[in-house]
């Protein structure tokens, strides 16, 4: 099975590189979407967990809302929740109709799904500022709100950076099960041509070759937006490197 | 410290390239596939009645039991391994398995990666339709091609089904737009997807259509063939030892009337056996 396997390869790339290219350009968009859908309702939920409830009612009712989504959406696997949903709770909607239709139910369930684990990352970044930031603030006059906004959550947003990009690579990796709602995601594509070609070996190498280099690719742009983001800073990891053997600076 | 880190890499890596070169040379040479005593099939049990589940989820079906029969005059014992069905003729085609046998049509282009069985059964696809849907009165497969044409169409991933409906294939020019084509991992996933709205029309093979519709109520297929097909059972590329001895089997029972009377306890019509 492996004699002519680099010509093999070739053949098949040239051959399917449409197709794998449609593909690819599917899982990039369900998993960008997602990502930004998870960053900015999980950022919601992590604030409405974070905010101080003085006898707020309506913020504790939020609060318990948001504790049932995340434990129900954590607890189910995404492909149980992508049939769930397409082929159970908006089996009779029109959104599953056509092919954008469903491309869209399945953003939206690993936006959802991203959401939640996002909500518990960023909700993690915001406990571990030190209370002293939201205090300065406070006595400088800034309203609860606006310290947030403009003090605790972007030093929050810094030290998140890492565990978001881990998050965009699983969901990168995720979107390996939307075949199962007929999306046609690069593994979908993937398991369609070796339909054709019955060539499992080569095809798969291709597809694992294919989202390693998507995965290095978002690894390297989070490296240099993880250098920008801590060149203000002045602690010794930056400034000497972990195992140098230069003495101190 | 630092010299520790260095050997343990060096012997993990050496590990690993071992490893590797074990897991290849173990890759087998075995010359038919029966030399383990075992026949190893490869199927996908979701195409009633030729593979499916009973009721213990056991793997029976027609061509379940053809391929206990040419176990059994072969003398090995038979091991059936239930997949994906898009990965069932691979499976034989890279040698994972010995043989397929899952409804398998006959084809230009997987003639080229595995070498087939004397067909066994002729076989042909249909339009399955919600009841009173106007193309179960059409009468040629020009009319049926025609009001596909364009409409949303559900098959089960890898089939012919789905290579007549998209033309993804040498074979056929295929009958609406590839897109419009869904793709499902089985038969009766596909009609649920048609009573949900979620496609218009399912296109699969004649026999399991009617276990299809008759499982599923507002369901009825067409009695228009649209393909002439034959199934066989599918070997490596090469393993002509194996084809033979499952040939000369398959003959035999062919000749004794087994295979007659598997497709009788099914009630399905063969007309090379009857």
């Amino acid at each position: 099975m492996w004699d002519n396997f680099f010509e093999k390869f070739g053949t098949v790339i040239t051959k399917y590189h449409m197709q794998l290219l449609s593909g690819l350009g599917n899982t990039l968009i369900i998993a960008l979407s997602a990502f930004l859908i998870g960053v900015l309702l999980g950022t919601l939920i992590a604030v409405i967990k974070v905010v101080p409830k003085y006898n707020n009612w309506f913020l504790k009712i939020l609060d318990r809302i948001c504790d049932v989504y995340v434990t129900i959406v954590r607890g189910t696997p995404i492909v149980v929740q992508l049939l769930l949903m397409y082929f159970g709770l908006l089996a009779q909607s029109a959104l599953t109709h056509s092919t954008g239709g469903t491309l869209f139910i399945a953003i939206l369930v690993f936006g959802l799904n991203s959401a939640a684990y996002q909500s518990e990352f960023i909700r993690g970044s915001l406990l571990s500022i030190d209370k002293g930031q939201m205090e300065a603030g406070r006595a400088l006059g800034m309203s609860y709100s606006a310290t947030m906004m403009r003090v605790v959550i972007p030093q929050a947003a810094k030290n998140v950076v890492p565990t978001m990009g881990n998050e965009l690579i699983t969901l990168l990796k995720d979107t390996s099960v939307a075949g199962y709602i007929t999306v046609i995601d690069v593994t979908f594509a993937v398991q369609r041509i070796v339909a054709r070609n019955y060539m499992a070996l080569v095809d798969y190498m291709i597809l694992a070759v294919i989202y390693l280099v998507i995965v290095l690719i978002v690894t390297v742009i989070l490296k240099l937006i993880e250098k920008r983001l801590r060149k203000s800073e002045n602690n010794v990891i930056v400034r000497k490197g972990l195992f140098s053997k230069r003495g101190a600076k | 410290m630092k010299k520790a880190f260095k050997i343990l890499t060096a012997i993990l890596c050496v590990a690993v390239i071992v490893g590797a070169c074990c897991a290849l040379v173990a890759c087998n040479n075995d010359k038919t596939g029966l030399e383990d005593g075992m026949l190893n099939v490869a199927t996908n049990c979701e195409f009633d009645p030729f593979e499916f589940l009973d009721d213990d989820g056991k793997p029976t079906g027609i061509d379940m039991e053809i391929m206990k029969a040419i176990a059994d005059e072969l003398g090995v014992s038979l091991q059936i391994k239930d997949m994906d069905f898009n990965s069932v003729v691979g499976a034989v085609g890279e040698g994972a398995q010995d043989v397929a046998a899952a409804g398998l049509t006959i084809t230009g282009e997987r003639l080229e990666s595995v070498d087939f069985t004397k067909h066994y059964f002729s076989a042909s696809q249909v339009v399955i339709a919600k009841t009173n849907d106007p193309i179960l009165a059409l009468t040629t497969v020009a009319d049926i091609e025609a009001m596909l044409a364009g409409k949303t169409i559900g098959v089960q991933n890898g089939t012919t089904g789905y290579a007549y409906a998209s033309g993804d294939s040498d074979d056929f020019d295929g009958v609406t737009d590839p897109e419009k084509v869904k793709g499902f991992t089985s038969g009766a996933l596909a009609v649920t997807a048609m009573l949900n709205g979620q496609v218009d029309y399912v296109i699969i093979d004649a026999v399991p259509a009617a276990k299809l519709v008759e499982a599923n109520a507002g369901t009825a297929a067409s009695t228009v063939v649209l393909t002439q097909e034959q199934y066989a059972f599918a070997v490596k590329k090469g393993n002509k030892e194996l084809l033979d001895k499952i040939n000369a089997a398959l003959d035999k029972l062919m000749a004794n009337g087994t295979i007659k009377a598997i497709f009788d306890k099914y009630e399905v019509d063969n007309d090379l056996v009857a």
